[in-house]
């Protein structure tokens, strides 16, 4: 799965720190998730989209092979 | 849904528990070094007796430093434990399966593993693939 964590970070001025504490998990998570290292749960992707302001679809897209 | 995400969140220890652990896991030793270094005398079963208690106490101490919280407890650490886990059970059994029959090969007499045995290597393989994924994420 992309994701374009990194750009609607960098749109609103925001450190992966600050991302993490606004959504409540670390910065090495949120990093994870920009690096594709890692899947969001449901949850955590729906608080993340909160925080940017738009929908899930917007921010994570699935890839071919998911 | 605050609370629906803390009932999938995994029960552990407070994160003091990491320093308690590693205290326990030193001082479990300390009689041993002690023993040895003063070369006093123990008859078999006393031995035997120092034995269990210091691997109880050096088990339980790596048990400490396995169950209790990290800094930010989340989501991934949660993945990251059940990789963990997943990994250092499967370890064991096959550990449980291939000793026994290096052991027949190699050395004799064969000897059953001992339940200290499996759980110290099932903890030591969690503790490390667990800080190796948390350092690698």
């Amino acid at each position: 799965m992309k994701n374009l964590l990194k750009v609607e970070r960098a749109k609103l001025n925001f450190t992966q720190q600050d991302l993490a504490e606004k959504v409540g998990v670390s910065r090495q998570t949120i990093n994870s998730i920009e690096a594709a290292r890692y899947v969001p749960s449901t949850v955590l992707a729906i608080k993340i989209s909160e925080v940017f302001k738009t929908t899930v679809n917007e921010i994570f897209n699935l890839e071919a092979d998911d | 849904m605050e609370s629906k995400i803390s009932k999938n969140k995994a029960v552990l220890l407070p994160k003091y528990f990491k320093k308690i652990g590693l205290v326990v896991m030193i001082l479990a030793f300390v009689p041993a070094v002690v023993v040895r270094s003063m070369n006093i005398e123990m008859a078999h079963s006393q031995k035997e007796l120092f034995r269990v208690f210091t691997l109880n106490a050096f088990i339980l101490g790596l048990l400490f430093v396995a169950w209790s919280k990290d800094k930010v407890e989340d989501e991934m650490t949660v993945a990251i434990r059940l990789k963990a886990m997943a990994m250092a059970f499967g370890w064991t059994v096959l550990s449980v399966i291939v000793k026994p029959i290096v052991d027949l090969l190699f050395k004799e007499p064969l000897k059953d593993l001992s339940g200290q045995e499996v759980v110290m290597d099932m903890l030591f393989v969690y503790v490390i693939v667990y800080y190796l994924q948390k350092i690698g994420r």
